[in-house]
């Protein structure tokens, strides 16, 4: 069973002052501050909190990109066409549907878009997103997904932690938990802001009970100070006097004390917060790349949203270039009103939808061709969704009300079919009825192409061993290449 | 193996023969078969079907069972499952088929396993050796055994304390039972800390903050033998103690104030239960205390009265049952509702009992000797604590001056009435003068203004009773008498409608005029215990009127004051009309809500089922109710403050933007339940007053009636005794000012009412907290699988039945009785997980490691006799919080030195045996304290309502329109810092602050990056150092050199050492040059002494205490 690891015992003095004096730590420190290139310090940082661990078996992918489509996509207006919603335009649900969230429920409502079949695998998707189109072979769309809540916060805390409350690990934090990350200068975990924050607040990116190294950390590319207390608020030279100050005032508590493992990862803590510094802004300034490169990605798009947004995704490959394990993606909304949950087009469907996937088509395609371009893909797992669907049936005279009994996502990268739909829900889109797929078998499915089984990643906390996927999940079997 | 009796072993052997299905008497299966359905064919019915159609399903589907072959054969609804032998006519076999496939509900069955399951049915549906799953005897759920097999379930046994060797070094008991351990392991205890480190130690842990360096040098040169008992007496009764001890009892009830999800609604009035503990843990307040004002605090016979500042203490206690997190407009309300009463459980088991029995939601306890029953037990017992905010005054502050307004209030409509009586005659002069359009009575200037307005409005008002007059006055004799048998019947007629239309559409669920009054529950000092009888009024506090109108029978809340408070709920109901309709009245801001299961915080759509009156007169308001068919719920009727949320987008921050005095009422008569789109008609109307008795003749005796009928009135409602037909009739003339209101009109009233407003103002605005109110329900059902939708046989509520006997009969005081049953002198958790966290909090560990756990998954304890030993003392001492610190801090155990010796950490590396000290983190709270205190900003004011949180990302507002809080939090102390589910302060978060979930006795004090990244860069931090580097260069020193030394003994508790001088100075120096600063200017320049400051603020040694 993997498991916290028990504290480590004390070092005896003499091991203390060896190690942490004139040890890699020092060393390294040392080195930094003579402005030496950090590869040297590669060595030290293995022990870090967020050291890689080995996985339970062979891992599919290293990396997540995790797409998140806050407010819920309509899977009948992008990846699953239900030609009787158009034969049937106005008329009753033909079966008894669910209570809705707004209880303003209408008649059947056919997508405004139409469908395309895309590439070899011929995937049908809507002219909502034709660049998504013409990436079709690369994608595993399953049309049978089910979340058990109606409500935002309550579908997004599901989505992400397994539980529709607060308190529990992100599945990012539980794949650094499980797996420790592969660049020890950021996060291991990172969730690109967009501006606004899915409903619910932070804590659907937090660590729960995990550790807090954990927890997703924020970055907002776009803004001055990218990730929270960052940027130095000074010169680097009076920085470095501080540190290295503070560093033999330490050392000598450190002595005085017998030595003590907490102490000592909280001066080695410095280090890594120092490089930090160097890293983070380093990561978001995307001077180094080329023309082409932006403009795939729609950097010069004339549409603020997409270029935003495709800054998101361009910073995603540059985080899993540089080994960050879980790296998840806000949406970016150019209406102020609808920043935490763009796709929740109560009212207004076609405008809403059409804004939304203008902002992350291009992208997103672009995405994944570069990943592919550059041998990523294979060791990364792009997921695109959002916390439910949405009703095939109008709220209102325009909109669409939640609907968690069948929706539709999209997977691409490593270990996964390719061009291949897995499952279907009923005629009208409502619900799933081939191949069910719940959030923890997407979760299972997710850990599984990451080397983990998870019924083995668990956690003790309160009493008892919590696991992301609570008693449930199933890998997704019948999706894997 | 002694023999069983012969009846019972008979029996045995029939139920094993009727076990084998009949099938196999027949024919016995081959080997192999059986083998293949073994190991092919019952893990797949096991894995895919079993969750349905086994003895085990929460509920039984399509009535199928697949754990037998004779339920295979049976089958379920539709028929047989398999036909033996021919898979096509199979049920299981088509429905795995299908194209949608049917079965199972997951997805269409691998191919192989399908093959298998066909294979299966070929060769005759072989059945293996059991027909029923067989259960590991191991997993058997045996309470008794697993109670008697757990250390824990014990009694407290105190032992004296045991011998050591070296009998110099103890100083306390508790001494004994540490070096008792450490001498059997061949260690000895470390030697003292040294008094700075010792006086740092205990201060953080006594009060979160550092000491200051006059501390400091005091204790360190005070001689005197008692100096560190002083010490300790001093910071135990210092009002830090309470600020410090209160945030670990926070943690323990998981204190936030707001509910979490979308919107994350505020607890109205959280911070009052924070202030409630702190001055309780100052004022020592005994622990089971606690635990009884937390389980029952409304419900105490004996409420504990806070006399300085006129509180109910005890009435506070309930808050935290409040502090549960909501979803956001839930389709299903039940859920949850259940997920709340879950919480609620786990919490109060985990905080006071240290035990995990919210794991038996699903199924009896995995572990512990706690069943499934148990669980619902507790379930039941917080099943009737109804969300709402309660007045914490004590009585006497709320009734202020309710005897004299009361008398007064009764001379008033004495000398009104009498006022009203001399008018009639007036009246009636006026209307006779007016009969037959001969001019000198309503219709001429000279009449007044009123009664011409009362006339003009009379035609478009039903059943106003000038409407006759204005009809009938010009008539005569036998025109004026047909006129009125017209009149007559069709009121009659139409009053005789609308009753039958009432009758037939409406279901009247309360009359709260009458009978049903006493089933609702209420509190607030506003709502009398008796429904209200016709007639009733209120003085008008500020204006020329005396009165607006009488009111007719119900409840109202503001009979002596619109600054008395109510809260007044129906029973409990299910909801099965499309409508639900009230009868209610009153103004700002008072709300009715149809609460839906106990889901308190609606803010529209699905959940719009709330009414703010506007009005003082009766009206009817009307919930479509459709979407909740099959939900229970109840009516709250309630006082602006009262309520659990505010209305709309206004949010309870907004308050400041509101009047803000206090005022609010509301007055309800009638709830009826329809599935018609219309409301009740009105069939009380004014002038069915004149359609009684003998019938007049003439205008000039219809005058005369319609004064008598006042004058009947006016006397009745003088005389109390007024009927609810009269009532209506006499507010008419009230309301129209055809019986005068107003003070220049009522001379002789002036001074009574001078004097009413005089005592009414200053009745209080009672203080509110969040709080609950018991509904008495009855037991509830246990939920099978702790599926909410899947309710099975009920359970007695009761509390444990390994510590508990007899269930809670009585359903008014099921809480009650749970708060003794675990405040109870035998149960032997109550102390052992008291003082086992005491113990954590001081040393860093507890006795038993795992502080919330003292099932068979956490930890044993270390000195299991030592803590018996606290426990008995505990209870001893009349359970004194504080007499257990102080034992704790004044042993030898808890003054030693933290380095560690060579030989107990190859022995005991993890230090259980406590042979040094623990070098341990500040919390979060303790270093942003620190930083305030160390810099001089801290601002020790106690008390009152929180600091908004200070956050960096995210959107800036939170609920009610509320910006992000200042950097520094005001100075406050962190415990005064707001706690909100969906944003935390970052600074709090990254130094572990745990999230408001569910009981948090043990923090993590990890390392990340994250944390240096604060220390180093962020604005507070910076700021700290900049106020502490002002307030240095400003001050005096003599040298570079003493000034290190102070902020050294400030930051540190300490003097530097020669070498930590030296460092220091080279550092100043080096930073002098970079800012090209003269040395004889260093000692002014505040810059200089910031950044020196900030980086005294990066020493570990600044948050890592020895």
């Amino acid at each position: 069973m993997r498991n916290h690891v028990a504290p480590r015992p004390y070092l005896s003095r003499r091991e203390m002052l060896l190690r942490s004096s004139t040890g890699f730590g020092m060393l390294a420190l040392r080195a930094l501050m003579a402005g030496e290139a950090y590869a040297a310090t590669n060595a030290s940082q293995a022990a870090g909190p967020l050291a890689p661990k080995a996985p339970d078996f062979d891992p599919k992918v290293k990396n997540v990109i995790f797409c998140y489509l806050s407010g819920g996509l309509s899977q009948v207006d992008s990846f699953d066409p239900k030609p009787r919603l158009a034969k049937e335009a106005g008329h009753p649900m033909p079966f008894k549907t669910e209570r809705t969230m707004f209880n303003e429920d209408g008649n059947i409502f056919p997508s405004p878009w139409e469908f395309k079949n895309y590439g070899e695998s011929g995937i049908p998707i809507s002219s909502l997103f034709p660049h998504i189109g013409s990436i079709a072979d690369e994608l595993t769309v399953i049309r049978s997904m089910t979340a058990k809540f109606m409500e935002h916060a309550q579908g997004n805390f599901y989505f992400h932690c397994g539980m529709p409350f607060t308190g529990f690990p992100s599945v990012g934090s539980w794949v650094t938990y499980g797996l420790g990350s592969e660049n020890q200068n950021l996060p291991g975990f990172v969730v690109l802001g967009g501006g606004g924050i899915p409903l619910g607040g932070v804590n659907i990116f937090g660590n729960g009970f995990l550790p807090a190294i954990h927890q997703g950390s924020l970055i907002y590319p776009g803004q001055e100070e990218p990730l929270h207390n960052v940027r130095p608020r000074e010169s680097d030279s009076l920085q470095r006097k501080r540190i290295s100050f503070a560093d033999d005032i330490d050392h000598e508590f450190l002595a005085r004390v017998g030595g003590h493992p907490q102490i000592e990862a909280a001066i080695k803590n410095y280090e890594i917060a120092y490089r930090m510094q160097t890293a983070v802004p380093e990561l978001v300034d995307l001077r180094g790349e080329t023309e082409a490169t932006k403009k795939l990605y729609g950097l010069d798009s004339p549409d603020s949203g997409t270029a935003a947004y495709g800054r998101q995704c361009l910073i995603a490959r540059r985080l899993v270039e540089r080994g960050v394990r879980f790296v998840e993606l806000t949406m970016v909304s150019s209406d102020a009103d609808q920043l935490n949950n763009p796709w929740d087009q109560h009212t207004k469907l076609k405008e809403g939808h059409a804004a939304n996937a203008l902002t992350v088509d291009q992208p997103v395609a672009a995405l994944v061709k570069d990943l592919k371009a550059r041998g990523l893909l294979e060791q990364t797992l792009v997921v695109f969704s959002g916390e439910f669907g949405r009703t095939p049936f109008v709220q209102g005279t325009d909109g669409r009300d939640h609907n968690p009994f069948g929706f539709s996502l999209w997977l691409a990268g490593g270990g996964l079919k390719k061009g291949h739909i897995h499952g279907a829900t009923d005629e009208y889109g409502y619900n799933a009825i081939e191949d069910k797929q719940t959030v923890h078998d997407l979760h299972a499915t997710i850990l599984h192409l990451l080397g983990l089984d998870h019924q083995n990643l668990t956690y003790h906390f309160g009493g008892r061993d919590f696991r992301l996927t609570d008693v449930h999940g199933h890998v997704i079997q019948d999706i894997l290449a | 193996m002694r023999s069983l009796p012969v009846n019972v072993s008979l029996y045995l052997l029939l139920v094993a023969l009727t076990a084998i299905p009949p099938v196999l008497w027949a024919q016995q299966p081959i080997a192999a078969d059986v083998e293949f359905f073994e190991n092919s064919v019952r893990p797949i019915l096991a894995e895919k079907c079993y969750q349905c159609h086994s003895a085990g399903a929460p509920s039984l589907f399509g009535g199928l069972r697949l754990d037998s072959r004779e339920g295979v054969l049976k089958g379920g609804d539709s028929g047989p499952a398999v036909v033996p032998g021919n898979p096509n006519e199979s049920r299981l076999i088509q429905r795995i088929h299908g194209n949608p496939v049917l079965m199972p509900p997951t997805g269409r069955l691998p191919e192989a396993e399908a093959a298998d399951l066909v294979k299966w049915v070929e060769i005759g549906a072989p059945w293996g050796h059991a027909s029923q799953p067989q259960e590991n005897p191991a997993n058997v759920f045996n309470l008794e055994e697993r109670k008697r097999s757990h250390w824990a379930w014990q009694p407290v046994r105190a032992a004296a304390p045991p011998a050591v060797r070296n009998k110099d070094w103890p100083r306390q008991p508790v001494d004994h039972f540490i070096l008792a351990q450490l001498e059997k392991k061949g260690l000895q205890p470390a030697p003292p800390a040294d008094r700075h480190a010792l006086i740092r130690r205990l201060s953080f842990d006594l009060r979160g903050l550092p000491p200051s360096p006059e501390e400091v040098s005091a204790f360190v040169e005070d001689s005197s033998p008692d100096a560190y008992e002083k010490l300790v007496g001093r910071f135990l009764g210092s009002s830090e103690y309470g600020e410090r001890w209160a945030r670990h009892w926070m943690d323990l009830v998981r204190y936030s104030e707001s509910h979490g999800s979308e919107g994350d609604p505020s607890v109205p009035e959280a911070w009052r239960y924070r202030d409630y503990l702190i001055r309780a843990l100052n004022n020592d307040v005994p622990y089971t205390q606690l635990v009884r004002e937390h389980i029952a605090g409304d419900l105490l016979s004996q409420p504990r009265i806070n006399k300085e500042e006129g509180i109910n203490e005890s009435m506070i206690g309930p808050a935290h049952f409040r502090m549960v997190e909501h979803a956001y407009q839930p389709v299903d309300a039940w859920e949850d509702r259940v997920k709340c009463i879950d919480n609620q459980i786990d919490v109060v088991t985990k905080a006071f009992q240290g035990l995990t029995v919210s794991c038996a939601r699903c199924h009896d306890h995995k572990f512990d000797a706690i069943s499934q029953k148990d669980y619902y037990a507790l379930f039941g017992t917080f099943y009737g604590a109804r969300p709402t905010q309660r007045a914490i005054d004590t009585p006497q502050v709320l009734n202020t001056g309710r005897a004299k307004l009361t008398e007064l209030k009764s001379q008033i409509r004495q000398n009104l009435a009498e006022a009203w009586l001399r008018e009639t005659q007036t009246l009636n002069t006026l209307l006779r003068a007016d009969t037959g359009g001969t001019g000198a009575g309503t219709g001429t200037p000279e009449a007044p203004r009123s009664l011409r307005n009362a006339i003009e409005q009379c035609f478009c008002e039903d059943g106003s009773p000038l409407r006759a007059w204005v009809d009938l006055r010009d008539k005569r004799g036998e025109e004026f008498r047909a006129g009125w048998e017209k009149l007559m019947r069709s009121w009659r007629e139409e009053i005789g409608k609308r009753e039958a239309f009432n009758q037939s559409s409406f279901k009247t669920l309360w009359d709260l005029a009458g009978a049903s009054f006493d089933k609702w529950v209420g509190h607030g000092t506003g709502f009398s215990p008796k429904p209200s009888k016709p007639g009733e009024f209120s003085v008008l506090y500020e204006g020329n009127s005396v009165l607006e109108g009488i009111y007719p029978g119900g409840a109202y809340t503001h009979l002596l004051s619109t600054k008395h408070n109510g809260v007044i709920q129906s029973p409990r109901f299910t909801i099965d009309t499309d409508y639900v309709s009230l009868r209610l009245l009153g103004r700002d801001l008072s709300f009715a809500q149809l609460i839906i299961e106990n889901y308190a915080v609606p803010a529209g759509g699905i959940y719009s089922m709330r009414y703010s009156p506007s009005d003082d007169e009766m009206g009817w308001a009307r919930w479509k109710t459709t979407y909740w068919k099959g939900f229970t719920a109840y009516i709250e009727f309630a006082t602006r403050d009262d309520v659990t949320r505010f209305a709309f987008a206004i949010g309870d921050r907004g308050i400041v933007d509101r009047r803000d005095d206090g005022r609010s009422y509301i007055g309800a008569s009638r709830v009826v339940a329809h599935d018609g789109e219309l409301k009740p008609r009105e069939t009380m109307l004014p002038i069915l007053a004149l359609l009684e008795g003998a019938a007049p003749n003439s205008p000039e005796e219809l005058g005369d009636l319609i004064g008598r009928r006042l004058t009947e009135a006016i006397t009745a409602w003088r005389d109390e005794n007024l009927t609810e037909r009269q009532a209506v009739f006499l507010d008419y003339f009230i309301r129209h000012d055809l019986l005068p209101r107003s003070l220049e009109q009522l001379e002789t009233l002036g001074p009574l009412v001078a004097e009413y407003r005089a005592v009414e103002k200053n009745v209080p605005v009672a203080h509110r907290a969040p709080g609950v109110i018991e509904e008495a329900s009855p037991d509830q059902p246990l939920l099978i699988r702790g599926n909410h939708k899947n309710p099975g046989e009920t359970a007695p509520r009761g509390f444990l039945s390994a510590l508990a006997g007899d269930p809670y009969s009585d359903p008014r005081t099921v809480r009650l009785r749970l708060a003794e049953d675990i405040a109870d002198a035998d149960n032997p958790l109550t102390a052992r997980v008291m003082v086992n966290r005491l113990w954590h909090y001081l040393f860093g560990f507890g006795i038993v490691r795992s502080v919330d756990n003292f099932g068979k998954l956490g930890e044993e304890p270390s000195h299991p006799e030592l803590l018996d030993f606290l426990a008995e003392r505990f209870r001893a001492n009349g359970w004194s919080i504080k007499q257990i610190i102080r034992l704790l801090v004044t042993s030898q155990t808890y003054q030693m030195g933290s380095e560690a010796d060579a030989e107990a950490m190859k022995v005991d590396p993890s230090n259980r045996l406590l042979q040094h000290a623990n070098v341990r983190r500040l919390d979060a709270e303790a270093i942003r304290d620190s930083l305030l205190a160390v810099s001089g900003r801290l601002d020790g004011k106690m008390y009152g309502p929180s600091v908004r949180i200070y956050h960096a990302f995210g959107r800036g507002e939170i609920e009610g329109g509320g910006r992000k809080g200042p950097l520094d939090g005001d100075g406050r102390r962190s415990i005064y810092q707001e706690i909100r589910r969906d944003k935390q302060n970052p600074f709090f978060e990254v130094f572990d602050m745990p999230k408001p979930m569910t009981t948090r006795g043990a923090r993590d004090a990890t390392n990340v990056p994250a944390q240096s990244l604060a220390l180093l860069n962020s604005p507070f931090v910076i700021g700290q150092a900049e106020e502490w580097g002002k307030r240095l260069a400003a001050g005096e020193a003599h040298s570079v050199n003493t000034r290190i030394e102070y902020m050294f003994l400030k930051a540190l508790g300490r003097g530097p050492s020669a070498s930590e001088r030296d460092r220091a100075a080279t550092y100043l120096a080096s930073l002098a040059q970079e800012r090209q600063l003269a040395e004889s200017r260093i000692l002014a320049d505040a810059q200089i002494w910031q950044d020196f400051a900030h980086a005294i603020f990066n020493l570990k040694e600044f948050i890592y205490v020895p």
